[in-house]
C-alpha cells in the first residue's frame, strides 16, 4: 500500500522578529478568559514568545484565566507562573488582575521543570528541579524558580544548588496568596495545556546568548543587642534567650501590639518586625508571619537554626522605598553597557504591608525612574530567592531582580 | 567583648550538623552549612582522601582539584568554574579528613579559616557520634546488647545534646556581652559538667608576660593540692604542641593542627610520667595519685593565647572516653577562641589583670600569683600599703592628676622591690607586695623601703605633692591560710598602721582578727543602742575666758553598752562612720541637742548649742532638710544653733560639702570649724567655707606651755581668727597656766576640764542656774 504522504503543517501567518524581546501586559477584566488573554496580547504584542509568566491572585478561576492565556499566545512558549500578594509594573503596584510577562528572540532558550510535594522533601524537589538547566547550553544561564509560597525553605534552594553547582545563578519568588497563607499555586505547561499545582515547584532554565545581571538589596540594619535562637525548630521559634520567644520579643520591640487577641492585628505587627541572623556578608533577613501568644513561639516562612543569633531589624520608610531602585540598579550594574531588554522583579510581601499604599506606589515609581523606559514587571512575594555568590539563596524582605539583554 | 560574624555562627553549625541520622545526612549539611557560612561557593568534606560530599560544583564536574586545597593549595582550579580561593580544615588531629570551602573574590582570613577549623572540628565530634551510634545499632542486630551497651548509646546521645545546650549557653553569655570573668566561668563550667567528672580549668597567657600563665577561671574539684603547678605545665605543653605542630590561621595553605604521632600523649600532657615536660611527672606520681591532664590550645588570631585542661584521675576512663574528652574540650576550646577573637577582648582579658592606671597587676592578678606562691609550701609575706592624704590630692587636683600620681606611686614601688617581688593595685589608693623569700623582719623592711619612697615628693602637673603611705604587713604559709585570708590579714595589719598615724607599718597579728570581729559585733550592737536607749548626750561649756560665763554647750555623745559599759566616742564613732551608722546616729543627736537647748532657752535666751556633724552627714543632700526640721520640732532659733564641721570632713567631698554649707548657711544656723590645726588648717578653706567659729584644738594647748612651736601656732590661729572676724575657741584647757597664756593672747573663749566638766542633760540647769544667774548679765 502506497504510504500516504504525510502533509506539512499548515503554517499560520506569524508575524516574525529578528530581535530580542522584554513585555509587560495587565488586565482587570472580570471575565478570567478575556483576563488572561488581554494581558498576554499586550505583553507580547502578536510576536513569538518563549516564555511567558504568569502572575494573579489565587482566588480566580485560574484554569479559565490559563485558557485565555494559551489562547493569546503565539508559537508555544513555555507557560509559568504563579499566584502572588500583588504585582506590579511600570504603571504601579497592581491588585486583582493579571499581569503577564513574555520574552523572545533569538538566542533564548527555556526549559521547564516541575517537582511535587514540595512540603515532603524540599532538597529532592529542588533536585528534581535543577532538571531545567540540563541541556542548556548557552553561555549565559539562570533558573527562574517560582515556588509554593507555604512551603518553601532553604532546602528547595540548597537541593538546586547541590545539581546545579556555581556556574548558574538562581532567582525566583515564593508564591502568593494575597497574605492569606491558605494556599498558593503554580502553573506550568505551554500552549496544549497548563497545569495548576499546589506544593510544588516550577523551575524555568532560561538560556541566553547576552548577559544576564541579578541584583539583591533589602535595606535593613540590625539594632540592639543580639539574642539567642535556644529551642526552634523548622521555621518555629519557641524560645529566645532560653525565654517565650514571644514574651522576649514583645519586649525588644517599643511599639507592641494594641491588641494580642486580634489574629489578624497580630499578623500585620509581625510582618513589619523582621529579625536578621548576622553572616559574614551582611544579615541573613526573616519575616515573622505569625506569633502565637499561647504557646509563646514566632512563626518563619523560613527555617531557622537553632544556636543562631537573632537581631530585631530597623530601617526608615525612605531606604526601604529606595530598596527596589537599588535591587535594579545592581541588576543592571551587572551586565554589559546599555539598556536590559526587561526586569523581572521579586518583591517581599512584608515590605508591601510595612511601606503602606503611598509607600508601595512610591516603590514602584522610584523603580520606573531608575530604569527609565526599559520595561518591568514582577510580584510580591512570600519569600524571595537569590543566589549569585556563595551558597546561600533564600531571602525575606528583599528585592531581587533579574535583568535580561 | 567584641561579637563576630563568625563568633556565633559555630553554634548553629554544629546545631545543624548535629541534627541529621545518618553520616551522608551530616555530610551533606556539613559542608552546605560551611559554603553558606563563609560565603562560599563550594563546600566539601573528604574523608581518607576522597570527596565524601561536595557542594557547588554541579553533578558533572570533577572534583579531583578540591583534594589540592588539602595538600595546602591556596587556589584550585575547578573546571566550569576557573580559579578559586581554597581553605581546608582536618576533621581530627590524625589529618585523614578534611572540611574544604572555595570561592570566587577574596581570599579567606584569618578569621574565616579559624571559623573553619572550628567548623571542621564539630563535625568531627558529630561523625564520631554517629559512628558510635552506628556501631551500636550494629551490634544490635547480632544480639542483645547488655545493659552497659544501651546505657552507653543513651550517654552518646545526651552528651551530644547537652554539648549543644552548653555551647548555647555559653554563646548566649557572649552575646549578651556579659563580662569576660562570666563567660570564662560559663566555659569552664560548661566544660566541667559535661565531661562528668574532675575539673576544668582555664589558664591564659598575661598578656603583658606571655610567658607567665593566669588561672583565669576553674570548675569542679582538682583531686590535687598541686594542681596549679601542673595544671600550667599542661597548659603551656598544649599551646607549644599548637606552635610546634600547626598554625591554623596561616594565611596560605591549609589549617593543620598538631600532627600526632603517639597515641600516648595525644592528650597534650599527662602528669603521670609520659610527656617530656618533667615539671608535670613527678607531682602526681609522687602521691600515688596519677591524674591525668588533658589540655587544648585556645588562639586567638593565630596566636596559642592559653588553653584548657581537664584534669581526672588516671584511669578513670578508658582510652577511647579519653579521645572523646579530648574532643569535647577542644570544642570548648575554640569556642573561647572565638569568644576572645578580636583585640578587645584581649584588651579585656589585660584589664581584667593589669590595672589600666598604673600599669601593674590587679587584684585578681595577684591572688593567682599568691595562691602559686603558697602552693610551694615556703612562708609568704604580703604588704597591704594604702596611701596617706591621697584624696586629698585627688579632690583639689583632679582625677588627672590623681591617675599621674598613682601611676609615679606604682614607679616608686617598682624602684624599691627586688626583681621577685610582684606589685599591684589592689584598688583606689591601695597597692600590695607579694614578697617571697625574704624573713618577715625582710618584709618590714621593704615595707620601710616602700614608706620612705613615697614620702618623698611627687612632682604632678608642675606641682610639688607630697603624700604618704601606711604600710600592713602579714606572714603566712599553707596549709594555715590561703591567698585571700593573707592578703586579708595585711589589709587589717594596714588599717592598724593607719590608725596608729601616718607612715607608719604594722605587722599582723592573730589578735587584730579578733579586735576585727569585736569590732564587728560592737556595730551590730550600735545599730540597737540607736533605738535602745542606750545613747545619751552629755554637755561640755565653751566659757568666755574674761568672765568664765558660759556662751554656748557643745552635745557630746555617750554610748552606755548593756555588757562592755561606756564605750569611748573614739571607739563607737569611726566605726559609725565605717558602717554609715553615722547618719542615723547624727540625727538622733541632732534632736536630742536642740530639744535640751530649747528647755534652757527660757531662762538663758542667748545660750548657744554646738553639735558635732560627720563628714558623711555634710555630704548628705538630706542634711540641710534634717537640720530645719529639728528646729522646727524644738522650735529653737536657727542662730542658737552651732554645727561642728572638721576640716577633714569638709575636704572628703569638697563641692557637695560646700553646697551643703551653703544650705546651712541659708536657714541661718552657724558653723564653727573644729579640731583647728590638726588637719589641712588651709586658709582657702576658711575664705570658702563660711565659718563662724574656729575651735583650736587641744593637742596644741595642752603642749602650748613646753613647746614654743605650739605656742606660736596657736597664736597664728588666734591672730588668723581675729584679722578675719572670726572668734576663736581654745580647747582642752586645763589648767591655770594655760588658761593665762591663752589671754594673754587674746584668746576670748575656751572649753575643757579647768572650765567645765561635760555633764548629764539633766544637771546642765542647775549649772547654768549657778554660772550664769550669779553672773551679772550684760
Amino acid at each position: 500500500m502506497q504510504p500516504s504522504p504525510s502533509l506539512p503543517p499548515v503554517a499560520e501567518p506569524r508575524p516574525t522578529t529578528a530581535t530580542r524581546w522584554f513585555g509587560t501586559g495587565h488586565s482587570r477584566a472580570q471575565d478570567p478568559y478575556l483576563r488572561g488573554r488581554q494581558a498576554t496580547q499586550e505583553a507580547s504584542g502578536g510576536r513569538e514568545a518563549c516564555l511567558v509568566l504568569v502572575l494573579t491572585d489565587a482566588v480566580t478561576d485560574l484554569p479559565t484565566l490559563l485558557d485565555g492565556v494559551r489562547r493569546a499566545v503565539v508559537g508555544n512558549p513555555s507557560i509559568v507562573g504563579c499566584t502572588t500578594n500583588g504585582e506590579l509594573d511600570a504603571s504601579g503596584p497592581l491588585h486583582g488582575g493579571a499581569t503577564v510577562i513574555a520574552l523572545g528572540g533569538p538566542g533564548f532558550d527555556v526549559r521547564t521543570a516541575v517537582a511535587r510535594e514540595l512540603s515532603v522533601d524540599q532538597r529532592e524537589a529542588g533536585r528534581q528541579a535543577a532538571a531545567c538547566v540540563d541541556g542548556l547550553d548557552q553561555p549565559h544561564r539562570t533558573v527562574i524558580l517560582l515556588s509554593d509560597g507555604l512551603a518553601a525553605q532553604h532546602d528547595l534552594v540548597r537541593g538546586v544548588y547541590s545539581v546545579t553547582g556555581a556556574r548558574v545563578p538562581l532567582v525566583g519568588g515564593c508564591a502568593g496568596d494575597d497574605m492569606a497563607f491558605r494556599r498558593t499555586y503554580q502553573f506550568v505547561g505551554d500552549a496544549a495545556g497548563v497545569e495548576v499545582l499546589s506544593d510544588a515547584v516550577v523551575a524555568v532554565g532560561l538560556g541566553s546568548s547576552e548577559p544576564i545581571g541579578i541584583g539583591i538589596a533589602h535595606g535593613w540594619d540590625k539594632t540592639g543587642d543580639p539574642m539567642t535562637i535556644t529551642s526552634a525548630s523548622g521555621g518555629q521559634i519557641y524560645e529566645l534567650d532560653g525565654e517565650r520567644a514571644f514574651d522576649v520579643f514583645l519586649r525588644r520591640c517599643d511599639d507592641p501590639p494594641a491588641d494580642l487577641e486580634d489574629k489578624r492585628s497580630l499578623g500585620y505587627w509581625s510582618h513589619q518586625h523582621p529579625f536578621g541572623m548576622s553572616r559574614r556578608s551582611g544579615e541573613d533577613i526573616r519575616t515573622l508571619h505569625d506569633m502565637d501568644p499561647v504557646e509563646g513561639s514566632l512563626s518563619c516562612l523560613a527555617d531557622v537554626q537553632q544556636g543562631a543569633l537573632a537581631w530585631l531589624m530597623e530601617t526608615d520608610q525612605e531606604r526601604l522605598i529606595d530598596c527596589a531602585a537599588d535591587s535594579s540598579r545592581q541588576a543592571i550594574a551587572a551586565g554589559p553597557a546599555g539598556p536590559p531588554l526587561g526586569v523581572l522583579v521579586f518583591d517581599c510581601c512584608a515590605r508591601m504591608t510595612r511601606l503602606g499604599p503611598a509607600g508601595v506606589e512610591a516603590e514602584v515609581r522610584g523603580l520606573a525612574q531608575a530604569l527609565d523606559g526599559v520595561p518591568f514587571a514582577g510580584f510580591y512575594t512570600y519569600g524571595e530567592i537569590a543566589r549569585v555568590h556563595g551558597a546561600r539563596g533564600m531571602h525575606q524582605m528583599t528585592v531581587v531582580s533579574l535583568a535580561l539583554w | 567583648v567584641t561579637l563576630h560574624w563568625s563568633t556565633h555562627q559555630l553554634t548553629e553549625y554544629f546545631g545543624a550538623v548535629s541534627a541529621p541520622a545518618d553520616r551522608p545526612g551530616a555530610i551533606q549539611v556539613a559542608e552546605e552549612r560551611a559554603a553558606e557560612a563563609l560565603d562560599a561557593e563550594v563546600g566539601a568534606v573528604i574523608l581518607q582522601g576522597r570527596v565524601a560530599g561536595c557542594v557547588g560544583l554541579g553533578s558533572d564536574t570533577s572534583l579531583e582539584p578540591l583534594l589540592d586545597a588539602v595538600t595546602g593549595a591556596a587556589e584550585v582550579a575547578l573546571a566550569g568554574l576557573g580559579s578559586l580561593h581554597a581553605a581546608a580544615a582536618p576533621l581530627t588531629r590524625d589529618r585523614r579528613d578534611w572540611l574544604v570551602v572555595c570561592r570566587f573574590g577574596e581570599p579567606f582570613d584569618g578569621e574565616e579559616r579559624h571559623m573553619l577549623l572550628g567548623m571542621a572540628q564539630v563535625l568531627g565530634l558529630a561523625l564520631r557520634s554517629l559512628d558510635v551510634l552506628a556501631a551500636e545499632r550494629a551490634l544490635r542486630k547480632d544480639r542483645e546488647r547488655e545493659a552497659e551497651d544501651r546505657l552507653r548509646l543513651l550517654e552518646t546521645l545526651t552528651v551530644r545534646h547537652r554539648l549543644l545546650e552548653t555551647l548555647l549557653g555559653v554563646q548566649r553569655a557572649v552575646s549578651s556581652r556579659q563580662p569576660l570573668q562570666t563567660i570564662l566561668d560559663a566555659i569552664t563550667s560548661g566544660a566541667a559538667a559535661l565531661l562528668g567528672d574532675g575539673a576544668v580549668s582555664l589558664l591564659l597567657a598575661d598578656p603583658l608576660a606571655p610567658d607567665s600563665l593566669i588561672l583565669a577561671s576553674t570548675s569542679g574539684l582538682h583531686g590535687h593540692e598541686d594542681h596549679g603547678r601542673l595544671l600550667r605545665a599542661a597548659a603551656a605543653r598544649a599551646m607549644a604542641d599548637e606552635a610546634t605542630h600547626g598554625d591554623p590561621t596561616a594565611d596560605h595553605g591549609p589549617m593543620a593542627e598538631g600532627a600526632e604521632t603517639d597515641g600516648a600523649t595525644a592528650d597534650g600532657a599527662t602528669a603521670d610520667g609520659a610527656t617530656a615536660d618533667g615539671a608535670t611527672a613527678d607531682g602526681a606520681t609522687a602521691e600515688g595519685a596519677g591524674t591525668d591532664l588533658v589540655g587544648a590550645a585556645v588562639q586567638v588570631d593565630g596566636r596559642a593565647v592559653g588553653s584548657l585542661v581537664s584534669c581526672v584521675g588516671t584511669g578513670r576512663h578508658p582510652p577511647d572516653d579519653h579521645r572523646e574528652r579530648r574532643q569535647t574540650l577542644r570544642a570548648f576550646a575554640q569556642q573561647v577562641s572565638l569568644a576572645l577573637s578580636g583585640a578587645q577582648a584581649l584588651e579585656a582579658i589585660r584589664e581584667a589583670y593589669h590595672d589600666p592606671v598604673t600599669g601593674l597587676p590587679s587584684r585578681a592578678l595577684l591572688i593567682d600569683r599568691l595562691e602559686r606562691a603558697l602552693a610551694s609550701g615556703a612562708p609568704v609575706n604580703v604588704l597591704f600599703i594604702d596611701l596617706d592624704r591621697f584624696k586629698a590630692v585627688n579632690d583639689s587636683l583632679g582625677h588627672a592628676a590623681g591617675d599621674e600620681l598613682l601611676a609615679a606611686v606604682a614607679g616608686r614601688l617598682r624602684s624599691c622591690l627586688r626583681g621577685e617581688d610582684g606589685a599591684a593595685r589592689i584598688g583606689g589608693d591601695e597597692f600590695a607586695v607579694l614578697a617571697e623569700g625574704v624573713s618577715g623582719a625582710g618584709a618590714v623592711s621593704i615595707a620601710e623601703r616602700v614608706i620612705e619612697a613615697v614620702a618623698k615628693p611627687f612632682r604632678i602637673f608642675g606641682r610639688d605633692v607630697l603624700i604618704g603611705a601606711s604600710v600592713g604587713v602579714a606572714r603566712g604559709r599553707a596549709p594555715e591560710v590561703d591567698a585571700t585570708t593573707l592578703l586579708g590579714n595585711a589589709d587589717l595589719a594596714m588599717y592598724r598602721a593607719k590608725k596608729a598615724g601616718p607612715g607608719r607599718v604594722t605587722v599582723f597579728e592573730p589578735s587584730m582578727q579578733e579586735q576585727a570581729l569585736d569590732a564587728l559585733s560592737l556595730s551590730s550592737d550600735l545599730q540597737q543602742a540607736i533605738g535602745g536607749g542606750q545613747l545619751e548626750l552629755n554637755y561640755q561649756p565653751i566659757v568666755e575666758l574674761a568672765g568664765r560665763t558660759p556662751v554656748a554647750l557643745e552635745a557630746l555623745l555617750r554610748w552606755r553598752h548593756p555588757f562592755r559599759g561606756a564605750v569611748s566616742p573614739g571607739v563607737f564613732i569611726p566605726l559609725a562612720e565605717q558602717t554609715g551608722l553615722v547618719l542615723e546616729l547624727g540625727r538622733w543627736a541632732l534632736g536630742e541637742a536642740l530639744h535640751a537647748a530649747a528647755g534652757w532657752q527660757d531662762h538663758h535666751p542667748d545660750l548657744m548649742v554646738t553639735v558635732n556633724v560627720s563628714g558623711r552627714q555634710i555630704v548628705d543632700p538630706g542634711f540641710a532638710g534634717d537640720v530645719d526640721a529639728a528646729l522646727g520640732r524644738a522650735g529653737l532659733l536657727p542662730d542658737r544653733v552651732v554645727l561642728e564641721l572638721t576640716e577633714t570632713a569638709l575636704v572628703s567631698d569638697f563641692e557637695r560639702a560646700l553646697a551643703c554649707v551653703r544650705n546651712l548657711k541659708d536657714l541661718g544656723v552657724r558653723l564653727a570649724m573644729d579640731d583647728f590645726g590638726t588637719g589641712y588648717s588651709s586658709l582657702s578653706h576658711l575664705r570658702r567655707f563660711p565659718v563662724d567659729l574656729l575651735k583650736i584644738d587641744g593637742s596644741f594647748v595642752r603642749s602650748m606651755a613646753g613647746d614654743a612651736r605650739d605656742e606660736s601656732l596657736v597664736r597664728a590661729v588666734l591672730g588668723l581668727g581675729r584679722s578675719l572676724g572670726i572668734p576663736t575657741v581654745a580647747e582642752g584647757v586645763e589648767t591655770a597656766d594655760q588658761l593665762a597664756m591663752l589671754r594673754s593672747n587674746g584668746c576670748e573663749l575656751g572649753q575643757g576640764f579647768l572650765l567645765g566638766r561635760p555633764m548629764p542633760g539633766p544637771a546642765v540647769s542647775r549649772y547654768l542656774a549657778r554660772t550664769l544667774d550669779l553672773t551679772p548679765q550684760a
